[in-house]
């Protein structure tokens, strides 16, 4: 489980204040009494020395310390990570050869490999990144580190074939170029597996290849 | 008169009586003993006639044994002079049943007992100052007036005992029965002792309500005196009620303690107590009516 918006936790400092309160608060009904110099002093001295209360066991208390707690967990939005979690860096290297343009696969193999591009781009969370990588004859970077779902899915609708071949060994040349060093990056390849030979060792990279 | 007292209470108070134990000194004919001579069939004494006494009186038997005039004194009976002493100070409305109306029933049904029994009922309410409930009453017909001008008087304001003193001293020896709660910023000593040398029999009589001897509430509380209206936080604890409950026990066995030596009987009545067990019981057992 992950919280989106961690930086709410710091209302969580309502559930003292509450209980703070309740150890401050002094509720006092006023009553007539027929002798007031009967009633012993002493109270008056411990009040003035101690400024709260011993905190006594309150049904309001303990409603409102809940309703505070659940305001302060909705506030931090907790989230369970639905399928494959994704990397922080996503980069997404799509074939765009002219091999993609066959119909085999309706309406074309390129089609289907945006969707499952778009599927990606929707289980992106607020903190990660994609970068967008065109792979034909010369590899196009379409969307670098970009976290904005809906900039990525009009890259991804703008992204037409081309008639040439897929040169996945620059693509993945300019893709490692992209990935900081020690960042979490991931990279996922949708081609027809007709692509240039690969002349990168996939050990050299830094971030695994799907 | 909007029934201070109901008529069956009142018929039955008029099986009761004052009991005093001196002698009274009345200004009127009454129904007692009084240390006066004067005309009864009781006797009392005998005395050497001086010139200007009755003749009727003198003992013809003795003057023919002893060749001299000798007077037979009878008891004289005379009224008993009652002081009926009211708090209607801010402390006593107070309270459920509300201590002011009942000092004012319970101070009702003994004017009635005295009235019924051709006493000289003198009434006074005080709070602040004493306020004089107007000329003695005295007969059966005056129970009327007494009772609609008992309920008149307002209730409010501090308690000032000492403003008591005077009135009191200048009363002439008789029964004085003192209806408080014997609280208030002033203590009320000064007034008991003034009964005692005004040579005043007779009863304090400590009112107060229940809510007061065993608080009923609990926990915390802003605590406004009924009179002074002075605020004070209090938070009641089993520990600090008990130290109130001791408190008013102090306060009670001082006043108790200032009317013993003064000779006045004293007694703590409850206000949760009807005016029949109040009259009937509890001033009974106390040895002012009888």
């Amino acid at each position: 489980m992950t919280f989106l918006a961690p930086a709410a936790a710091f209302l969580a400092l309502t559930l003292p204040a509450i209980v703070a309160l309740y150890f401050l608060r002094i509720r006092r009904p006023t009553r007539i009494v027929p002798a007031l110099s009967l009633w012993p002093d002493q109270v008056r001295d411990r009040q003035a020395s101690v400024p709260w209360q011993r905190l006594r066991f309150s049904w309001l208390l303990l409603i409102q310390l809940l309703a505070a707690a659940v305001l302060v967990a909705a506030a931090v939005q907790p989230a369970l990570s639905a399928g494959t979690s994704l990397a922080r860096h996503s980069i997404v290297l799509l074939d765009v050869s002219a091999s993609m343009q066959a119909r085999d696969v309706q309406p074309t193999r390129l089609d289907e490999a945006k969707k499952e591009v778009g599927a990606i781009i929707d289980q992106l969370g607020p903190q990660d990144r994609v970068t967008l990588i065109a792979v034909g004859p010369a590899p196009r970077i379409i969307a670098s580190v970009v976290g904005d779902r809906e900039a990525l899915h009009r890259a991804v609708d703008g992204i037409g074939s081309s008639n040439g071949s897929a040169d996945l060994s620059a693509a993945l040349t300019l893709a490692a170029g992209l990935v900081r060093p020690g960042e979490d990056a991931r990279a996922y390849l949708f081609s027809d597996g007709i692509v240039g030979a690969v002349r990168t060792g996939a050990s050299s990279l830094p971030f695994p290849v799907e | 008169m909007a029934a201070l007292l109901d008529p069956p209470l009142l018929r039955r108070l008029e099986g009761l009586a004052l009991q005093v134990r001196r002698s009274v000194t009345g200004q009127m004919g009454g129904e007692r003993r009084s240390t006066a001579r004067g005309r009864s069939v009781e006797f009392a004494d005998f005395r050497s006639y001086s010139p200007g006494d009755d003749f009727r009186l003198i003992d013809w038997n003795a003057y023919a044994r002893l060749d001299r005039f000798m007077l037979r004194l009878f008891v004289a009976e005379q009224e008993l002079p009652l002081s009926i002493f009211v708090d209607l100070s801010g402390s006593m409305d107070w309270g459920r049943p509300n201590k002011a109306a009942t000092a004012r029933r319970l101070a009702g049904a003994i004017a009635y007992v005295a009235l019924a029994a051709l006493d000289r009922v003198r009434l006074t309410v005080f709070a602040e100052g004493p306020t004089s409930g107007g000329a003695p009453y005295r007969g059966r017909r005056a129970v009327a007036e007494l009772f609609s001008r008992l309920q008149s008087f307002p209730t409010g304001g501090p308690t000032d005992y000492s403003r008591l003193v005077w009135p009191i001293a200048k009363q002439r020896p008789g029964m004085t029965v003192f209806i408080s709660d014997g609280l208030g910023d002033s203590p009320v000593e000064p007034a008991i002792a003034a009964l005692g040398n005004a040579r005043q029999e007779g009863a304090v009589l400590q009112l107060l309500a229940p809510q007061e001897l065993a608080p009923d509430w609990n926990g915390d509380a802003r605590l406004r005196d009924a009179e002074t209206e002075v605020e004070r936080e209090f938070t009641l604890t089993p520990a600090t009620r008990a130290a109130y409950i001791g408190a008013l026990a102090r306060r009670t066995h001082e006043i108790e303690r200032a009317a013993h030596r003064r000779g006045l009987r004293f007694a703590q009545l409850s206000t949760d107590m009807p005016i029949e067990d109040m009259v009937f019981h509890a001033l009974r057992r106390l040895g002012l009516l009888r």
